[in-house]
């Protein structure tokens, strides 16, 4: 096992899991970028700096355009996360890496790291992927669409720099659709449950309460 | 090289639309400029150049040009009666865009470049479906459609890169080449609405504004299944023995087809019923995948076209009665042919483009798939169910043709009106001109794309010499200027990739479904012009026991 790598697909999991796992949808943006920006390194050799600088950017305006559809959601409303905890998530994600490291390199110069990374990628993407959660929803969209672009590292070996541009683009177009499913249920149920059917829509906070709030936002008195 | 102008037509053009989608009117001059400039972009492609970008190799192909100066058309046609009807606002920007995706997908060497490409374009109508107006209903609607296109992706993506083996290799495990096969039909099937994967396709008719059916269902399926379809054919077409999920394959391409038109026919909404017409379409589609013959390659590119074209019709006529009247049930549209004779010429049209005669291009290429991948026990169950389209045509026209109902009645005459006077300068003039003459706009925009189907059904775009060409093909001879830092796959032509078969410039006998010699479309130009000759994938058909 490469460690450089082995490293790397420990970053790319970790953001995935926080992805999963948030209940805050500023937290799960953060823990997909994450992801995203590491997920191009898990290959070997390396991609060249011009084909990481198109990932690079594709992950930064995935974040961005997935950020200003949350932001414009109201504070109570949040995502549904995992059922089961991060731990449990972790553990899922493990075991299907280890599934996937003793494949091996499935096909002819395939890199066995990648094949890891991939399948416990896939194993987080599925679940939020089929939840009631817009933002849910996009998580697992574009956890799959990475999956499969590390995948195919590990079915078939390193992927050429116009590949990686174009896995870009297919990230971005993705960003675009998730952001206006986000948008969409915030605009129509003040929540980010599907058909406007969130506890949020249904019950606002009352005046003189504290609303739920994350870690990094200062305490308000309404 | 002569791609680029069309994608920089058409992707800046998408961008530019997107910027100016907060005004409809602007959004919409610009996705008109962009478009007459795409169709001319991709009028000047020549067929038969190559360019190596990052690692991987763009060619242009006969087809591809065809394939684009047709959605560029369309695609004009479509916002022409878009402004004239309705359509949201972003509509024009997800055509620009996904034409530009389907530049790339059908011009890539690299087969996972490709489909990557043409799945981005499948994910761009998703911004028409979630436009606004929104409610709830459209957000999960949105849902599925996201659902649906990302497990294509996925499926299509992981075969295509599961099967970049050599082809001893892949065949050695027939059953994991089995289960490629499955993922790439089923990537097509579930992006297409086939059935059992037709519940988000039926639902999207129902959120859909407008014009927008035609860029949600048509286009990026069908680009999907052309870079798909292209795939499988050079690898899991060339392994024997798949004789099982061959018949799989064909069960799900004969119940879509009937359910799909039986549904056509029983639904009373328009929407539904073009989507489900369009649903029924995928079952042809799903038969050129069980048969994987180098002999079904041509007609089923063929094919293609003549989907895009006629469905695109299909949907805009749609969209212009629903425009006209402002309803949509068969039953609050009686008498609308009495009402508007040139929408009932533009239906009239698109029915005949999309039955067809035998003898007539399309007619034929469909009834070759079928007969290749039904054979003679369900082959003519599948062409019956194919002309039973002719069903819910005749139901439309017998509805246009009876007492007119008040919506009806009420709706604008579909004759050209004059200038009012109070217009003075030449500008208000225009735009009192164009707003005055809404329906009769929208009616003639429905007959040029109906005029366009007959075109494309006939052969007029492209015969069987240009949908036989192979797919797009990296330079036999690779620079040899190889930086160390390049990987082996990148120093290799992307044809020349493991699994991909063996890249071949020798002659090859033509694969069209005409068996004569001199079956190569006569208005092509030569070889040397650039255009790809018919050809064929040049590996041997290797058994499971090699």
């Amino acid at each position: 096992m490469n460690p450089a790598l082995a490293v790397i697909g420990v970053v790319v999991l970790a953001g995935a899991v926080v992805a999963v796992a948030a209940r805050e949808g500023r937290v799960t943006v953060l823990g997909l970028v994450l992801a995203l920006v590491a997920a191009p390194l898990v290959a070997s050799p390396f991609p060249g700096v011009l084909p990481l600088a198109a990932r690079l950017v594709a992950a930064i305006l995935t974040g961005y355009l997935l950020w200003i559809a949350v932001r414009a959601a109201p504070a109570h409303a949040r995502t549904q996360g995992s059922r089961l905890g991060w731990p449990v998530e972790a553990l899922v994600a493990g075991a299907a890496a280890a599934v996937g490291f003793g494949l091996g390199g499935a096909g002819t110069g395939g890199v066995p790291e990648a094949t890891a990374m991939g399948l416990a990628l896939v194993a987080l993407a599925i679940p939020p992927l089929v939840r009631g959660d817009a933002l849910q929803v996009g998580t697992g969209a574009l956890l799959l669409v990475t999956s499969v672009a590390v995948l195919r590292v590990g079915f078939a070996g390193p992927a050429p720099p116009l590949e990686h541009v174009v896995v870009s683009g297919l990230l971005v177009s993705v960003a675009a659709a998730v952001a206006m499913l986000v948008d969409s249920a915030v605009a129509t149920g003040e929540s980010l449950e599907l058909g406007g059917r969130g506890p949020g829509a249904a019950r606002p906070p009352d005046q003189g309460t504290e609303v739920a709030r994350p870690w990094y936002r200062p305490r308000i008195r309404r | 090289m002569s791609l680029l102008p069309f994608l920089a037509a058409s992707l800046g053009g998408g961008v530019l639309a997107l910027l100016a989608r907060r005004s409809e009117r602007v959004a919409g001059s610009v996705a008109l400029m962009a478009l007459a400039a795409s169709i001319g972009a991709a009028v000047l492609i020549t067929p038969g150049e190559t360019v190596a970008a990052g690692g991987a190799t763009l060619a242009t192909t006969g087809y591809a040009r065809v394939v684009l100066i047709l959605g560029a058309a369309t695609g004009l046609g479509v916002v022409v009666v878009g402004m004239a009807t309705s359509m949201a606002r972003h509509l024009p920007a997800a055509i620009l865009l996904g034409l530009g995706a389907a530049g790339v997908a059908l011009s890539s060497a690299d087969p996972v470049v490709a489909i990557m490409a043409a799945c981005a374009g499948s994910f761009v109508p998703l911004v028409v479906t979630l436009a606004p107006p929104r409610s709830g209903g459209t957000t999960i609607v949105g849902a599925h459609q996201l659902r649906a296109v990302t497990i294509a992706t996925a499926l299509a993506v992981l075969a295509a890169a599961w099967t970049l083996r050599p082809l001893d290799v892949l065949a050695a495990e027939p059953a994991a080449a089995g289960l490629a096969l499955f993922a790439l039909a089923g990537a097509v099937a579930i992006r297409w609405g086939a059935i059992p994967f037709h519940r988000w396709a039926a639902r999207v008719a129902d959120t859909a504004q407008g014009v927008g059916l035609p860029v949600a269902l048509v286009w990026g399926s069908a680009v999907l299944a052309i870079v798909v379809l292209a795939h499988a054919d050079a690898t899991v077409g060339e392994i024997s023995g798949l004789a099982a999920e061959r018949a799989v394959i064909v069960t799900v391409a004969l119940a879509t087809l009937l359910i799909g038109v039986a549904a056509a026919y029983l639904h009373d909404d328009l929407e539904h019923i073009v989507t489900y017409a369009i649903v029924a379409d995928a079952g042809v589609v799903l038969f050129a995948f069980a048969t994987l013959d180098p002999a079904t390659w041509g007609p089923a590119r063929l094919w293609l076209l003549a989907f895009v074209a006629t469905r695109t019709a299909f949907a805009v006529w749609v969209a212009a009665v629903r425009g006209a009247f402002g309803v949509r049930r068969l039953r609050d549209l009686g008498g609308w042919a009495r009402h508007s004779p040139l929408l009932a010429a533009a239906l009239l049209v698109v029915a005949v483009a999309t039955v067809g005669w035998p003898g007539l291009l399309a007619f034929d290429a469909r009834s070759d798939i079928i007969r290749m991948a039904a054979g003679s026990a369900l082959g003519p169950v599948a062409l019956i169910g194919t002309l039973a389209h002719i069903g819910y045509f005749a139901r439309i026209l017998a509805v246009g043709l009876g007492r007119r109902s008040p919506q009806v009645a009420a709706g604008p005459a579909s004759r050209l009106r004059a200038v009012r006077r109070g217009a003075t300068r030449s500008g208000e003039a225009l735009t009192a001109l164009l707003e005055g003459n809404r329906a009769p706009i929208a009616s003639a925009g429905t007959v040029a794309l109906a005029l366009i189907a007959l075109l494309a059904v006939s052969g007029g775009l492209a015969g069987p010499g240009t949908a036989a060409g192979g797919p797009p093909r990296a330079p036999a001879i690779p620079t040899p200027s190889v930086s160390p830092s390049q990987s082996p796959r990148e120093s290799a032509p992307p044809s020349a990739a493991p699994g991909s078969p063996a890249p071949s410039l020798e002659p090859s006998p033509s694969v069209s479904a005409d068996p004569s010699p001199a079956s190569a479309d006569p208005d092509l130009p030569p070889a040397s012009d650039g255009v790809d000759p018919p050809s064929a994938p040049t590996s041997p058909v290797v058994s499971p026991s090699t």
